[in-house]
């Protein structure tokens, strides 16, 4: 007997009865079929993911039109490594923003930098607040910046800098004036702090 | 400004960021390589690092969700690789491959969000279902209750699937239960000699799946008859590890091992 239709086309969130965790299986289940070649598994993946993806390249690369390739790049990792999503380890967004970040800083680092983010890089004038005021916009951004405002004002600017801004720890503790080590306890504190607010992770 | 090199665990924070450059993101690979706590701790600040990424959605061209579909079609995928990293929850079904490096399940809110959704509109859905008069003289008093418990189940997962010879269907799924509730929409009116019939598909054979339902025919497997194209909900009891679930359409008097080919086939 073949498999004529398996493919969920939504399917809620369940929770792992092992680890008590919440799984959003709808995404996962179709990135299992992606791995199988179904593509319009994968546009219902990319209707799902497109937007988080092109808004954190965006968010570091800056330029538009190279914000664009990126993310379509991204997109197209997706579709070509779905094989490699491993669903007992961690939820498909985080997999495939983890993806899209990655690339959109190895881009803006191997670029160089233009003279435009060295200049703010030298003057500390970045505009990470500004990224997250164009940004956020409804309830998840809601959320999102009501956990950010939880964390002291280190931690936040560190934890920004860095995702938004796409910067190293060492060009953060440079444009925040305080040694690297500090911006690494910050960055971590940030973090664990943000996902308790949220309440992802254990 | 170089400072040194920085302690592999100080770099948790850092890493989940991708505030790393070569060296340092070398480093903390090799450490966490070997320390599965660190492993953990960097999968879950993903996770957190994840819903930043997601407060930024900003929708692209439209342009480019065709050249990103054109150039998928072009792309050759990886094969799964064969190896499987110690996964605390591993998914129920699908392949798994050795991920480089991704976060873990988090509490998505949105999923979240569309399973109360769901499960509300399913909730009313059976609550009509149950007011309307009996539509069979089969029907039990505890049919309502059976879809009732897997609606209520606390694991409870809902799957869409599509039918290929037209409609959708709609399961919920309880492992702690043991059961599932099936309704399907825009089925094809089907002549007066065939039936739809569910299966439960397993390793040791393929069963007509137990139904307890308003209106359920009171014959293992055999659906309701279809009013304007939507049957069910009905629950079926008895499934076993690594059932799927099977629709096909047999002959009215009902089939005791599917006769054609399935039109849905659903993993559970």
């Amino acid at each position: 007997m073949t498999d004529v239709e398996t493919r969920p086309v939504r399917v809620s969130a369940r929770r792992c009865p092992a680890s008590g965790r919440w799984q959003g299986t709808g995404l996962a289940a179709l990135l299992t079929e992606v791995a199988n070649g179904d593509r319009a598994a994968f546009e219902a993946v990319y209707e799902a993911v497109s937007a988080p993806v092109f808004g954190i390249v965006r968010s570091v690369v800056r330029d538009p039109s190279l914000s664009e390739e990126v993310a379509q790049e991204v997109l197209v990792e997706v579709w070509r490594t779905a094989a490699r999503f491993d669903p007992g380890r961690g939820s498909p967004m985080s997999w495939v923003a983890t993806i899209a970040h990655r690339r959109a800083v190895d881009r803006v680092r191997s670029e160089q930098r233009s003279a435009q983010r060295e200049h703010r890089v030298a003057t500390g004038t970045v505009p990470y607040d500004e990224v997250a005021e164009t940004a956020l916009d409804n309830l998840d951004r809601e959320r999102v910046r009501r956990c950010l405002g939880s964390l002291t004002e280190l931690q936040r600017q560190a934890v920004t800098l860095a995702y938004y801004g796409g910067y190293t720890y060492r060009q953060v503790a440079g444009l925040l004036g305080v040694p690297a080590g500090t911006v690494n306890t910050r960055m971590r504190d940030g973090l664990i702090r943000l996902r308790d607010c949220l309440g992802v992770g254990r | 400004m170089r400072t040194g090199r920085a302690a592999p665990h100080t770099l948790a924070g850092a890493y989940a960021l991708d505030a790393l450059d070569g060296r340092d993101r070398a480093s903390i690979r090799r450490h966490v390589a070997n320390c599965q706590e660190c492993a953990r701790e960097a999968d879950d600040l993903r996770e957190a690092a994840a819903k930043l990424a997601a407060a930024v959605s900003v929708n692209p061209s439209a342009a480019m969700k065709h050249r990103v579909l054109a150039a998928a079609a072009r792309t050759r995928q990886l094969a799964p690789t064969m190896q499987q990293p110690p996964a605390a929850c591993p998914a129920r079904s699908g392949r798994r491959g050795v991920t480089w490096w991704p976060g873990r399940y988090g509490r998505a809110g949105l999923p979240r969000l569309v399973t109360a959704v769901t499960a509300v509109a399913l909730v009313v859905s059976a609550a009509v279902w149950l007011a309307l008069p009996a539509g069979s003289p089969s029907q039990r008093p505890g049919d309502g209750h059976a879809v009732a418990a897997v609606l209520n189940a606390p694991d409870a997962a809902m799957l869409h699937a599509r039918i290929t010879t037209g409609g959708t269907a709609t399961v919920v799924m309880s492992h702690h239960e043991n059961m599932l509730v099936f309704t399907a929409a825009g089925l094809r009116a089907l002549p007066g000699s065939k039936r739809y019939e569910l299966w439960l598909l397993g390793r040791r054979g393929d069963r007509p799946a137990p139904l307890a339902g308003p209106g359920s025919a009171g014959r293992a497997g055999m659906l309701p008859l279809p009013r304007r194209g939507m049957t069910g909900p009905v629950a079926a009891s008895g499934l076993r590890p690594g059932d799927r679930l099977g629709l096909s359409i047999e002959p009215a008097s009902g089939s005791p091992a599917p006769t054609s080919a399935m039109i849905m086939v659903v993993t559970l």
